[in-house]
């Protein structure tokens, strides 16, 4: 345990977990009271870039150094890379989803939640496809699109594809955001986090 | 053996655009992904609504910019970060400090993918969404130099998060340097009048009868151009005087593009030259909408039409995109709208609507002092036009005298109509609301 925590860099991800949510909560109280933005709406960016930090850093922490020997190890990995997401996520998404509690069902703590594990999923998928630490290249891509293009309203399509930036009880953003997560933790499980040249 | 007995002279390399050097390496690593990426990423975002730009260049280009280096430079940045630390993670700086090649020709071919697969990526899509412009396009060209800049300034993202990703050791260099640069061109994209904004690539543009000075593009491409360069000599650790040349490039760039602000656009006058109708009431449009000017003269006509007899109503409608909206139109003149036909494919989506626009501004002008008109002439707009004054949204109650005046106007006999319509327009061609009395 103790050397599978070493081996994926986890003392380092608890440092980035602490000084992301430090970073969370003292934007989201600085949008809250700025002028110029005002209203839990102002919350919008900081919800999805730091469940994009977030979901980003969980897929980093997968890379194995030595992938060829742990394919041939007497243990099953899957379940360790598996056990290994949903245990960061969870404690990756509780401390997050603290530091935007004030109004949580308006951009707070609910879609704090939500956006941590969907794009936990998505960057898990991307860690699959392209390596561990290129787990940020579809993620920030997805984020970045789904904000800027998601149209004004909660209603119809949008709360499907546009789930990062919708308020958090809608239930199809929830539904979007699930599905990723839970086809990021499977995939994840049973294909190791690609390991080339190309992500070196 | 064959290759052994073939005369020397007969084999030659075969002849590339680029060194073979730059060619393997632009093949490799995630340069291509990221290419694909922006690409893919900016023609979806593009193709999502064409009904924000599709017909006209301006439009086209305008949208590329608010979209292109605003969602796709953060991935830029990102790659180019990644890329940037390879050596590192290979740990093969000595291998590469040992070669023949000068360190500022090492890096340069190092950069390249950083710096020319996200720019190919934003110009695959840029010209994928300018050919789809070009059947409806009429007027102009395409304002290239201004997609250039673009281009330029995706690659130079791409320099700067390559020259960060060589001096910072962190795994999550890139995401968080994408998060940042999010952060920054949004707020110069969306924020406050600042002077700085003008050094954004992300800065918004919104002006149809606009079009680029000559300059503007190729200023630009140096400003953002310069600052990359400076950023990769400076993380090259050897000779850092050379960056002093592009540093002061982008003062002087900076400098200028700072103190033209707004004045990098002018007015285009070739499209915003008006097309007229010779009957009456003479029916003007620019040329960028001329063909919709049979349309247009209906809608005029419609209004016109119950307005026969009338003493002192516009005999002129005319679109005057170069001017002030506030402003007072001419004598004679009613100002026709051109801001709410919407650029795809020029057309006139909702007729009623566009004719309650007409009526608004036959019954209701600007005049040189601020004035409000009493709900009477909101009454006058929607006779006139059959809808209600699109310009005015109620909060609360819709006023009664609106319908009062509107049922009064429909009861009236044709004479009684025309003298009380003639009272009313002669109070606006006076610009005095008080003269306006309850039909």
């Amino acid at each position: 345990m103790t050397l599978y925590a070493r081996s994926r860099g986890l003392p380092t991800l608890l440092i980035t977990l602490l000084a992301l949510a430090l970073a969370t909560w003292w934007c989201a109280d600085w949008m809250l009271d700025s002028p110029r933005f005002g209203g839990a709406v102002a919350r919008v960016p900081v919800i999805t870039l730091s469940a994009l930090l977030a979901g980003c850093a969980l897929a980093a922490s997968l890379h194995a150094h030595s992938a060829e020997l742990e394919a041939c190890a007497a243990r099953r990995m899957g379940r360790w890379r598996a056990g290994h997401l949903l245990l960061g996520t969870a404690l990756f998404a509780g401390v997050l989803a603290s530091t935007v509690l004030l109004d949580p069902a308006e951009f707070g703590a609910q879609a704090m939640l939500r956006n941590v594990l969907g794009t936990t999923g998505l960057a898990a998928l991307s860690a699959v496809v392209f390596g561990a630490r290129l787990g940020w290249l579809l993620p920030l891509a997805y984020t970045g699109a789904a904000y800027f293009a998601a149209p004004r309203g909660t209603t119809g399509p949008p709360t499907i594809w546009a789930w990062p930036v919708q308020p958090g009880p809608q239930p199809a953003a929830w539904a979007t955001a699930l599905t990723l997560f839970a086809a990021g933790v499977t995939v994840c499980a049973l294909r190791a986090p690609r390991a080339s040249r190309g992500e070196r | 053996m064959t290759a052994l007995l073939e005369d020397p002279a007969a084999v030659r390399t075969p002849r590339t655009l680029l060194p073979a050097a730059y060619t393997t390496e632009l093949r490799r690593g995630i340069g291509p992904a990221i290419g694909v990426l922006i690409a893919v990423t900016l023609t979806f975002l593009m193709f999502l609504d064409v009904s924000d730009w599709q017909g006209t260049w301006i439009h086209t280009t305008d949208q590329l910019r608010r979209t292109g280096p605003l969602l796709c430079g953060p991935i830029s940045v990102a790659g180019g970060c990644w890329l940037g630390g390879r050596e590192r993670r290979r740990r093969t700086g000595e291998l590469r400090a040992s070669m023949p090649r000068g360190p500022l020709r090492q890096t340069l071919l190092a950069c390249a993918p950083a710096a020319l697969w996200p720019a190919a990526g934003y110009l695959l899509a840029a010209a994928v969404c300018l050919l789809t412009t070009l059947p409806d396009a009429q007027f102009g060209h395409p304002n290239l130099s201004l997609t250039a800049a673009d281009a330029t300034a995706m690659a130079a993202l791409g320099t700067l998060g390559f020259a960060a990703g060589r001096v910072i050791p962190w795994r999550l260099a890139g995401v968080a340097l994408a998060a940042v640069t999010y952060a920054a061109l949004g707020m110069t994209a969306y924020g406050e009048d600042s002077p700085l904004r003008w050094l954004s690539p992300a800065n918004e543009h919104y002006g149809i009868w606009d079009r680029p000075t000559w300059w503007a593009g190729p200023l630009q491409m140096l400003w953002t151009g310069s600052v990359a360069a400076t950023a990769l000599l400076l993380s090259t650790a050897h000779r850092r005087v050379r960056a002093a040349v592009p540093l002061a490039a982008t003062v002087v760039a900076g400098t200028l593009l700072v103190q033209a602000s707004a004045d990098v656009w002018r007015p285009n006058s070739s499209i915003a030259a008006p097309v007229c109708t010779g009957d009456a009431p003479k029916v003007c449009v620019s040329r960028l909408h001329s063909r919709l000017l049979p349309e247009i003269s209906a809608q005029v006509d419609a209004v016109h039409t119950k307005l026969k007899g009338v003493q002192r109503v516009p005999k002129r409608f005319a679109e005057s995109p170069l001017d002030d909206d506030f402003k007072a139109p001419p004598t004679g003149t009613a100002i026709l709208p051109e801001t709410i036909i919407p650029p795809d494919r020029l057309r006139i989506d909702n007729a009623r609507t566009y004719r309650g626009w007409v009526a608004h501004s036959v019954a209701t002008p600007a005049c040189r002092e601020s004035v409000s008109w009493p709900d009477v002439s909101a009454g006058v707009v929607e006779w006139l036009a059959g809808v209600p004054d699109p310009t005015i949204v109620y909060h609360g109650d819709r006023p009664a005298a609106i319908d009062r005046t509107r049922r009064a106007l429909e009861r009236m006999s044709a004479p009684e109509r025309t003298a009380w319509l003639t009272d009313y327009f002669a109070a606006v061609a006076d610009c005095d609301p008080g003269q306006v009395r309850k039909p």
